[in-house]
């Protein structure tokens, strides 16, 4: 109860608004860069490969920005940086489109050169969330029974990827928490970031420290991965170029979970780098918004659970529901508050998902898919509970619930 | 210089490499007499993962300074949860002392950070000797720019005897690599046990630090 009090209190005295609201929210939006992709050869034998032989294709990229260079000259665009990706087996080059063309347009154009793979306009993404705080204490410990949860798994051994702005490191509930953070969207300013620490928490916030919230799984570790930033106190933005590289730092730094608390326009490249993390057994989680049929992209692909504010009543077909309002969480600087979305529900099933896998390597039932694991009411609601039980840990709470274990949702 | 990928078929690339070893190793013994060897490479690479080469190396193999040309062609695999794999052939040709000349087969299993491959050369350096030899290499970004990587090998005859030269010999080597801007600089240490079956016993430095250079257009 006095922690309750104090967070109370420092939501008063310090929290007013987290994360952009709904309808507030501009429509999807291009930016005034392109990104042209081109094929990147497998690595294979190469006789200067010399006793490094393996790492990446040094030469063809040479040529390929070579090739990037002159296309842009052609196009009357100016070639800004590159990136090679080489899950996809692509290089992406990153491109100015001055302010006479459009984005879009350039992109087709290009894509009809033979040596290209694909060129798409640079999207823009937001978060997902609603500046409505209320104050309360973790809707996550009423209703999903956290802390009897927590007998049975704490997300020990597993990696989250959060993919968001930027994460206070040293903030009182998360230091110790995050293994590694990267930042991915250039010369930013350093200074901590509203969303990304709110969403961090809530996933693996430190139990039983004293201060703060407890996350969903206390016991996960987090890689904190930069692709976003706050351009104002309710608008926090990523770019296709920023997402696409911290996914593949996600899944090149062993991710159990990737957590993508945002929204935007359908995306080529994010869409094959998602793909290549279901491929590989990575579970993907993402907020879904419900003014869009589909949940809006990434939320919307095939594989990947979308999750929605459980508050806001039942979740549309297809979907997950979960605690997504006045959910206390940290924010910068060193501070707690309230905050609310659909951001913060995706963040919850997150670190559901890492208790269930820490649960199913326990009980070494096998590999299933975890997100088959989950069980779901009809309206959406997740049996927290049972899913835990399903994916392999002794009931510990809700039993009589966990034990009518409902008809599961399979990932669209 | 200037940018060199030709539009030969969709999405082909081909690439040129000229470098310098200040020893070429291979395969842990030195084929340049301890001595800097230049390097031209070119790589052709197919839409269809088709793959082919050549290079040319400068060489002082049985005390005679020659040109080693290089040539390879091989397939890869697309990747299947981050690995994939290759066959290949290469062969060389030592120009004005042909009586070296040997070609290989390989197969490799490759993946974003680590590589193994097996060669079979039925005629190794011309000495009718069918050889194998077996290598892991891994790297590892340290940054964008950055690397560390690792190499282990070992080559043997596939038949005994011959005194040393019928022996195994194992060759390891570590270093660290910069690339920016088309540029390669790399620094080695590489070393290798006694015996195995290079042409004759190889009575040179068994231990070296390389250093190199390339550039890539």
């Amino acid at each position: 109860m006095k922690i309750l009090i104090a967070l109370l209190v420092l939501c008063v005295f310090s929290v007013a608004r987290v994360d952009a609201a709904d309808g507030a929210r501009a429509p999807a939006q291009e930016l005034r860069q392109l990104l042209v992709l081109l094929k990147l050869p497998a690595p294979h034998y190469r006789p200067d490969g010399g006793y490094a032989g393996g790492y990446a294709d040094a030469a063809g990229r040479a040529a390929r920005r070579g090739l990037a260079t002159a296309l842009a000259r052609d196009n009357g665009l100016a070639l800004a940086t590159d990136w090679p990706m080489p899950l996809l087996g692509v290089d992406c080059y990153v491109m100015d489109v001055p302010a006479s063309m459009q984005a879009s347009d350039m992109a087709a154009l290009l894509a009809r050169d033979p040596r290209v793979s694909w060129a798409q306009p640079m999207n823009a993404f937001r978060t997902l969330g609603h500046d409505d705080p209320l104050f309360g204490a973790q809707p996550a410990a009423r209703e999903w029974h956290l802390q009897e949860m927590h007998g049975s798994a704490t997300g020990r051994g597993i990696r989250v990827a959060i993919i968001d702005s930027n994460v206070q490191l040293d903030h009182p509930d998360l230091a110790g928490q995050v293994i590694r953070s990267a930042t991915f969207i250039g010369t930013r300013a350093d200074a901590a970031e509203s969303h990304g620490t709110a969403v961090a928490g809530v996933v693996a916030a430190t139990a039983d420290n004293h201060v703060g919230i407890a996350g969903v799984a206390p016991h996960a570790r987090l890689l904190a991965l930069r692709a976003c930033h706050e351009a104002s106190a309710a608008d926090t933005l990523c770019t296709t170029l920023s997402l696409a590289l911290a996914l593949h730092g996600a899944i090149d730094g062993g991710s159990h979970i990737i957590n993508l608390s945002l929204s935007g326009p359908s995306d080529r490249l994010i869409e094959q780098l998602v793909r290549a993390a279901l491929e590989r057994g990575i579970s993907v989680v993402a907020a879904a918004d419900r003014k869009i049929a589909n949940g809006g992209f990434p939320a919307s692909l095939r594989g990947v659970l979308a999750v929605v504010d459980g508050a806001a009543g039942a979740a549309p077909a297809g979907m997950l529901a979960a605690p997504g309002s006045d959910v206390p969480a940290p924010l910068p600087v060193s501070r707690w508050g309230v905050v609310s979305g659909a951001s913060y529900a995706a963040a919850h099933v997150s670190g559901l998902l890492a208790l269930m896998l820490e649960a199913q390597a326990t009980s070494k039932r096998g590999a299933a898919p975890i997100a088959a694991e989950l069980v779901v009411g009809a309206d959406g609601q997740i049996d927290s509970c049972a899913s835990l039980q399903r994916a392999g840990a002794a009931c510990t709470c809700d039993c009589a619930a966990a034990a009518r274990v409902a008809a599961s949702v399979t990932p669209r | 210089m200037s940018g060199c990928i030709l539009a030969m078929a969709t999405q082909a690339q081909l690439s040129t490499t000229i470098g310098i070893e200040s020893d070429y190793r291979y395969r842990g013994v030195s084929l340049s007499n301890s001595e800097p060897s230049p390097r031209l490479t070119l790589n052709y690479d197919a839409p269809d993962r088709w793959y082919a080469g050549a290079s040319a190396t400068r060489v002082v193999i049985a005390g005679s300074t020659s040109t080693q040309l290089l040539g390879y062609a091989g397939w890869v695999s697309n990747a299947v949860e981050g690995r994939s794999f290759e066959v290949g052939i290469d062969g060389s040709h030592f120009a004005g002392v042909s009586g070296y000349d040997f070609a290989e087969a390989y197969v490799g299993l490759l993946a974003s950070r680590w590589s193994a491959r097996a060669y079979y050369a039925p005629s190794y350096y011309g000495r009718r000797v069918g050889v194998g030899y077996l290598e892991l290499n891994a790297h590892a970004p340290v940054s964008e720019q950055v690397r560390v990587f690792a190499h282990l090998g070992a080559l043997a005859p596939l038949r005994r005897g011959g005194g040393d030269a019928g022996q195994a010999r194992g060759d390891i080597s570590v270093g660290g690599g910069y690339v920016a801007g088309g540029w390669d600089l790399h620094l080695a240490a590489v070393a290798a046990t006694r015996s195995g079956p290079y042409p004759a016993v190889y009575s040179g430095r068994r231990a070296a630090v390389v250093v190199g250079a390339s550039f890539s257009f």
